[in-house]
């Protein structure tokens, strides 16, 4: 039996082994090859591809950017003063008593505590220099989503005015120098009475205000906590720390910036778009390269696009206190319903969670390099005569996350050197046939 | 020669089918772990394809030309051949190959494995042995490659891209047969089928995203064509006494047809199909040795609709082999067998040198019946080892091929 099962594998074995190297017989010689390619690329000019552009502004607001900035005449123009609300008081905390046993407690007396903030020491544009900082507290109601330099609410139906337009009138509480090489965090002593005002949920004008006292700079503002002295009634000997978080964080700023005349925006808070109408031609008939090469007129068809990007200019950010100090990232997103413009829906990211990368520096002093936008798959649609139900022709240029930051990006717009192109790389080959 | 009548399968004891049951496994075994097949020869890029020969170990270590072999089996190229078959019969055929390609001075190698025949039989009374086989016919598999740097027009960007053309699919043949013994020393057979198939033909442009300085996705552009066509083969094969036997076939097929799919923007093709003519004959030169030869004859000058640069021609294979059935291994009852085979090969480059391409083919092989009862072999295994070459032109090939058949009976 045993020589049938090893004479069984002797059947197998060749095949299963041997059949597993495969290796198609290839062909070096270029005259086999039984289509002749070309492949051209084409730069459109702007009004060769777009019918118009609109920049429209005022999506997301300060308070959703989960930071804060404080600024004092940054870069001659820029007033920032951020605002905060703390959560309600710890109600309960476990304390060891007298005998040393823990206990938890809800009947503290507060004494005291500190305002702390921690600051952004890379994107804050002082640098190693110390500036001073002043902590405020706030004396009218006012709305942590819709408050701005001017107004402390601006609700439906409800809109009323600052005593003073930046967050004012206030009760100071103190001032503080920052010196980032010594760390990232300032801290304000506050009183008991400072305490119980900050933590009386039935003042809707409870809150802080964080300003900049230093001339011609600006921080970001990463965090604001409140850290709680306590003293609780199981051991009235000694005093614990607990900590209020911030609620709600925003900032108010002054001025802001005016829809540019011409050009593209992105970015900014509330953040700016800029929406491209796209008209781009299923026939070509150049450039003359193009005829040369493929003859023309030239069809566009989804198949011969291999590649299309829109490749925009950058340009210095006017004011110049909005300009990037961070990475710019860009998205691109088809309008999705073009009649409800400035609130149409948009749709899924051609670029993805990542988006274009556009260096600070591209907005300032390299201004005018080019960035090119990758919109490969909406303009093989867009040429396809057979797909149904097109999406709009029209595109959003915008940040990856709305608002991503104070400052926002600018492009030159059309009309002017460097207005947007479209880039085209097609290939055109004879159709594929029988041998 | 023993001619067992139909349906006279001798009693199988429990113990003589537990001994097939490895055999068996093996066999279905092979068949679930052979990988797809792969192009045999860069030759399948010339015309319409490589012709490939239908035949099995036995007939590829003597000479190929597969007609008029001693014995009963089942072969695409011999349709008489199976009247012997008294049992229900399967087999199927495995053949690898290595090849090495000089094409203009560069030399490249591919390998592949392929079924060429796989086929099973069944003696019906009063009608004779009724069969059904599947038999290669072309295979056009092959690719092209090239890297070249593109200075695009408009801009003279330079982008680095990788071309690659693909050829993947062929054309085999379904064949529904019968044979039957008219005569002590006559048999007849019939067998009537189709073509089948399809073919894959895509060209691909890779572009390097650094040079171009952003992701392109590869530009594509290709077609699908599935293949259809009448074919039918008879034979004749004649005994000569106990010590000869002469046979031949012919083959006919109607127009191979080539239906493109709705998406590919080619459209449809046709092809004329050679006529085949096979004769062969073996003849006992002494106790358990035997003598084959034969030829074979394809009209593929008929061959429509190639590209204008190739033309297609007729082309003459000779074949031969001897055999020694008096060898044993393992115990087991087995012949040794060496064979030569010169081909012409159908299709020819318009421009090339005058001589038609040819290959020319050494073989050995070994036959074991693995299992016997009585008169009946009841599971079988050829082997054949071929070294060949082949000329064509700008393209020259060395390559080996080993083929392994397997036949089961009385299941």
């Amino acid at each position: 039996v045993k020589r049938r099962w090893v004479m069984a594998a002797m059947v197998a074995a060749p095949w299963a082994v041997l059949a597993c190297d495969e290796k198609t017989p290839t062909s070096l010689d270029e005259g086999r090859l039984p289509v002749d390619p070309t492949t051209v690329e084409i730069v459109l000019s702007w009004a060769e591809f777009a019918r118009g552009l609109e920049v429209y502004g005022g999506f997301g607001s300060t308070n959703e950017l989960g930071a804060g900035v404080v600024a004092h005449g940054f870069a001659g123009t820029l007033d920032a003063r951020t605002l905060v609300r703390f959560e309600p008081f710890p109600l309960r905390a476990t304390v060891r008593d007298s005998l040393g046993t823990l206990r938890p407690d809800s009947n503290f007396t507060f004494v005291g505590g500190r305002v702390v903030a921690r600051l952004d020491t890379l994107s804050s544009t002082n640098g190693d220099a110390p500036v001073t900082l002043a902590l405020d507290a706030l004396t009218e109601a006012w709305d942590v989503r819709t408050a701005s330099w001017t107004l402390a609410v601006d609700t439906a139906g409800d809109t009323r005015a600052w005593g003073e337009p930046g967050a004012g009138p206030v009760l100071a509480l103190g001032e503080v120098v920052w010196n980032p090489t010594l760390g990232d965090s300032v801290s304000f002593e506050v009183d008991s009475a400072t305490v119980a005002l900050l933590g009386d949920t039935l003042n809707d004008a409870r809150g802080v205000r964080l300003s900049l006292l230093t001339e011609g700079e600006r921080v970001d503002v990463r965090q604001v906590t409140l850290r709680l002295d306590a003293r609780p009634n199981v051991h009235r000997d000694t005093l614990v720390t607990l900590t209020a978080a911030s609620r709600g964080l925003t900032f108010v700023y002054d001025p802001v910036p005016a829809p540019p005349p011409d050009g593209i925006r992105v970015g900014g808070t509330p953040a700016w778009r800029t929406v491209i109408d796209l008209d781009i031609p299923r026939v070509l008939n150049g450039p003359a390269s193009l005829c040369a090469q493929v003859g023309c007129p030239f069809v566009l068809e989804p198949s011969r696009v291999n590649h299309a990007s829109l490749v925009l200019t950058t340009s210095v950010v006017e004011p110049a206190a909005f300009q990037p100090t961070d990475t710019i990232r860009l998205d691109v997103r088809s309008v999705l319903a073009p009649d409800l413009l400035p609130k149409s829906p948009l749709g899924s990211s051609f670029l993805g969670v990542v988006g274009e990368r556009v260096p600070p520096d591209a907005f300032r002093d390299q201004a005018g390099r080019q960035v090119s936008v990758p919109i490969t798959s909406l303009v093989r649609i867009l040429v396809d005569p057979d797909v149904e139900g097109l999406p709009s022709s029209q595109v959003a240029l915008l940040s990856v996350l709305e608002p991503l930051s104070l400052a926002f990006a600018s492009f030159v717009g059309p009309g002017a050197d460097g207005a947007p192109v479209l880039r085209l790389i097609v290939t055109a080959a004879d159709t594929v046939r029988l041998p | 020669m023993t001619r067992p009548p139909i349906f006279s399968l001798p009693a199988l004891p429990g113990a003589t089918v537990r001994r097939a049951v490895p055999g068996v496994l093996a066999c279905l075994a092979v068949v679930a772990w052979s990988s797809p097949l792969a192009g045999q020869s860069l030759l399948g890029a010339t015309g319409l394809g490589f012709p490939l020969q239908a035949t099995d170990a036995r007939a590829s270590s003597l000479g190929g030309i597969g007609v008029g072999l001693f014995g009963g089996h089942l072969l695409p190229t011999d349709p008489a051949a199976a009247a012997d078959l008294s049992i229900p019969s399967l087999t199927f055929t495995v053949q690898n190959a290595w090849v090495t390609t000089e094409e203009s001075g560069a030399s490249g190698e591919s390998s592949g494995a392929r079924f060429p025949t796989l086929a099973a039989s069944y003696p019906v009374r009063g009608v004779g042995v009724v069969s059904v086989g599947f038999g290669s016919v072309l295979d056009q598999r092959w690719e092209l490659e090239r890297q070249q740097t593109l200075v695009l027009a408009g801009t003279g960007t330079e982008a680095r891209v990788t071309d690659v053309f693909e050829s993947d699919g062929g054309v085999s043949a379904i064949r529904l047969g019968v044979a039957r013994r008219v005569a002590p020393s006559l048999a007849l057979g019939v067998q009537v089928g189709s073509h089948l198939g399809d073919l894959t033909r895509r060209f691909t442009r890779t572009f390097d995203s650094l040079e171009v300085e952003t992701s392109v996705p590869p530009y594509q552009i290709g077609g699908f064509w599935r293949y259809r066509g009448l074919t039918a083969t008879v034979g004749a094969q004649v005994d000569i006494g106990s010590v000869a036997r002469v046979a031949a076939s012919y083959t006919w097929s109607a127009d191979l047809e080539a239906e493109a799919s709705d998406d590919t923007d080619a459209g449809d093709g046709t092809f004329g199909m050679p006529s085949e003519v096979r004769l062969g004959g073996t003849a006992t030169l002494a106790p358990r040795v035997s003598l084959s030869a034969g030829l074979h004859w394809a009209d593929w000058a008929r061959t429509r609709s190639v590209g204008s640069d190739v033309v297609g021609l007729a082309t003459l294979a000779l074949g031969g082999g001897l055999e020694w059935a008096g060898a044993s291994v393992l115990g087991k009852p087995s012949a040794l067998r060496v064979g030569y085979r010169r081909a012409e090969l159908p299709f020819r480059e318009a421009g090339g040198p005058g001589d038609s391409p040819s290959e020319n083919i050494l073989s050995a092989g070994l036959g074991m019946n693995l299992l016997q009862a009585g008169a009946i072999t009841l599971a079988s295994l050829d082997l054949a080892l071929e070294r060949g070459s082949r000329d064509a032109g700008s393209i020259e090939e060395r390559f080996w091929r080993f083929s392994t058949s397997v036949r089961i009976s009385g299941f």
